[in-house]
């Protein structure tokens, strides 16, 4: 059985200018032990899909369709209920280290709040709980480290402190948003190194939101790509990268800067920018973009289709 | 470079070094602090009570360097350092006590309003724009006139009306906090909501907090200064600088002294106080988290 199973999910916004969809009719699993990556540009909805599922939309925000994990609605949830599986069942890692923390409080104090409230240990339990996670995620001297504010630390180690905070409990779904994305390139490939062991250590689920290919590649069991708030393609990672079905995935993957390529090759940017949410026009939202748009492509919007190992959203798919 | 070696440093101390550094900020800090202890200890050193006439001197004396009246006796005889430096205390008590009542009912109701957001936040703000219009002299009196005058009170209609502006700053500050990432973190790592705007929210408003604090405690002197001048506050013989330089200003031309003294109180302690604002709102400049 899945692990998390997400069924047609939206998330709308009442902005001033109208109804903006960030997230239409949704689905996917992420069963246990594995790791799901969702890709897509900025706006694509990604983030949003993460934060429904964490109950941390914005006040503006609708949100429809269900989400199951471990046999809990979590959608439905009243928040007691969510808080005693938030932060102990799910852990959620965010994208930016530098404002991740609360400058006003120790490492440690932030650290042991959280095994305080799920699990009512001690002060003194909480610490040494704490310390053996900041081992566990590699940070050296995780006794001094508990005692220094998060100005103190740098980027890198602010990233898995707050790392090691989301796994204090056990979870067994770690939510990455974009977790390496304010890093640089070196800190990038140790903590993506990093994740590597802990999944298997801590037989971890893992859901990877990026726009990061490479971290893909490296990283995920299967992906999803994202366009405008819907699902287009979802595949085993390999067969995705192999042979992507969906233009817009084909486009994505050749957008890559490659180190074989010719020097002063241009890169193959996809054509135009990604669409205003409030014009989206009823067919396939990449129509307009897509070098290889039919007739119908502007008229019907696409089923998502094809067999458990690989699903596409493109009216050129034809199923063998 | 070392100093990020050695094992946490607060932003607390962070800014304590900041605002050390800030000459005009610590002057004002000494200065208050002069005052506080010469209105606490000052009156040990007198001959006289506050409200003892001197039956022996003229009354509306001026200073004498080497005599017993050092800033002279007010038109009743009575000396004017004992009154001085009593009135003191009561002023710097109404200052401070109705300065920490806003401070308290305020953080919590604009920390609150701000954090829970959506409807409750919608008529919690409503209801202090409702407090806003009542006329505050009107509901002074009111009260004066149900629970008779007495000093607790006055704090707390002081308190009780000072707070409004407190909770809107607060609430202001919230909303931009709550949706930084570290709030969310705490969100998502399972804190409900009292645990979130205990620990999370409230001490990273004190800085905003602690500004309008040291510009909120110079309004309520001067209220309080406003409130005897009507008859509302302070009660003879009991006094405040307030109080004392309403009566100094009537006498003025005979005996300046009596304006003088506590005026020159009244307005360095207000000053060192605005100074004191200053430093702290350079030091928690928000560009600094």
């Amino acid at each position: 059985m899945a692990l998390l199973s997400v069924e047609d999910l939206s998330v709308r916004f009442r902005t001033p200018a109208g109804e903006v969809a960030a997230v239409e009719q949704l689905s996917f699993e992420l069963n246990a032990g594995e790791t799901l990556g969702i890709v897509g540009e900025s706006g694509s909805g990604k983030s949003q899909t993460a934060f429904a599922i964490m109950g941390l939309l914005a006040d503006n925000a609708t949100c429809s369709g269900a989400v199951n994990f471990e046999g809990e609605a979590l959608l439905q949830l009243p928040r007691p209920a969510l808080d005693r599986i938030r932060g102990s069942r799910i852990g959620m890692v965010f994208q930016d280290p530098m404002t991740g923390l609360n400058p006003y409080l120790t490492v440690g104090r932030q650290m042991s709040e959280v095994l305080q409230q799920h699990r009512g240990a001690g002060n003194r339990e909480a610490l040494a709980d704490s310390a053996r996670m900041l081992d566990a995620v590699q940070v050296s001297d995780a006794a001094r480290r508990l005692q220094q504010y998060p100005h103190e630390l740098s980027g890198g180690l602010r990233q898995r402190v707050m790392m090691a905070m989301s796994l204090l409990c056990r979870p067994k779904l770690l939510i990455a948003d974009e977790p390496t994305t304010a890093l640089d390139v070196t800190v990038q490939a140790q903590l993506v190194s990093l994740l590597v062991r802990l999944r298997r250590e801590l037989d971890l689920s893992l859901l990877l939101i990026t726009h990061d290919l490479g971290l893909v590649t490296e990283l995920c069991d299967r992906t999803l790509v994202m366009y405008a708030g819907r699902a287009v393609e979802i595949a085993m990672t390999g067969t995705l990268l192999a042979d992507p079905l969906h233009p817009y995935t084909r486009a994505l993957l050749a957008a890559r800067p490659r180190l074989d390529a010719p020097r002063h090759a241009r890169l193959d940017a996809i054509p135009g920018a990604p669409p205003n949410p409030l014009e989206i026009g009823p067919g396939c939202a990449f129509q307009p973009r897509c070098a290889a748009a039919i007739e119908g492509c502007q008229r019907w919007l696409p089923d998502l289709r094809g067999s458990v190992r690989r699903r596409v959203a493109c009216h050129l798919y034809r199923e063998s | 470079m070392n100093a990020a070696v050695v094992a946490g440093v607060s932003p607390w101390q962070r800014n304590w070094r900041r605002l050390r550094a800030n000459r005009a900020a610590m002057l004002a800090l000494a200065g208050l602090l002069l005052i506080l202890l010469l209105v606490l200890f000052g009156p040990l050193f007198s001959p006289y009570a506050p409200d003892q006439i001197d039956f022996d001197g003229d009354w509306g004396s001026a200073p004498t360097a080497v005599g017993q009246h050092w800033f002279g006796t007010d038109n009743l005889g009575r000396d004017l350092y004992a009154r001085t430096l009593h009135g003191g205390r009561i002023s710097l008590l109404v200052g401070l006590v109705a300065t920490l009542v806003s401070l308290g009912i305020g953080v919590a109701y604009g920390a609150i309003a701000g954090y829970v957001g959506g409807r409750v936040d919608q008529w919690m703000m409503r209801i202090v724009d409702v407090l806003y219009a009542l006329p505050f002299m009107f509901f002074v009196i009111l009260l004066m006139v149900l629970f008779g005058r007495h000093l607790v009170l006055m704090f707390v209609a002081i308190g009780a009306v000072n707070w409004l502006d407190m909770a809107r700053i607060v609430r202001g500050q919230t909303l931009s906090l709550r949706k930084r990432e570290f709030i969310e973190a705490a969100v998502v790592s399972g804190l409900n909501r009292g645990a979130i705007i205990r620990r999370h929210i409230i001490p990273n408003l004190l800085g905003v907090v602690a500004v309008y604090a040291t510009l909120t405690v110079p309004q309520v002197i001067l209220v309080e200064s406003f409130l005897s001048f009507l008859g509302l506050g302070v009660q003879e013989p009991a006094t405040s600088w307030g109080a004392l330089v309403n009566d100094g200003a009537r006498e003025m031309e005979a005996t300046p002294w009596s304006l003088i003294f506590p005026a020159s109180f009244l307005a360095l302690t207000l000053l060192c106080l605005n100074f004191l604002g200053d430093g702290l709102r350079d030091v928690f400049d928000p560009q600094e988290h």
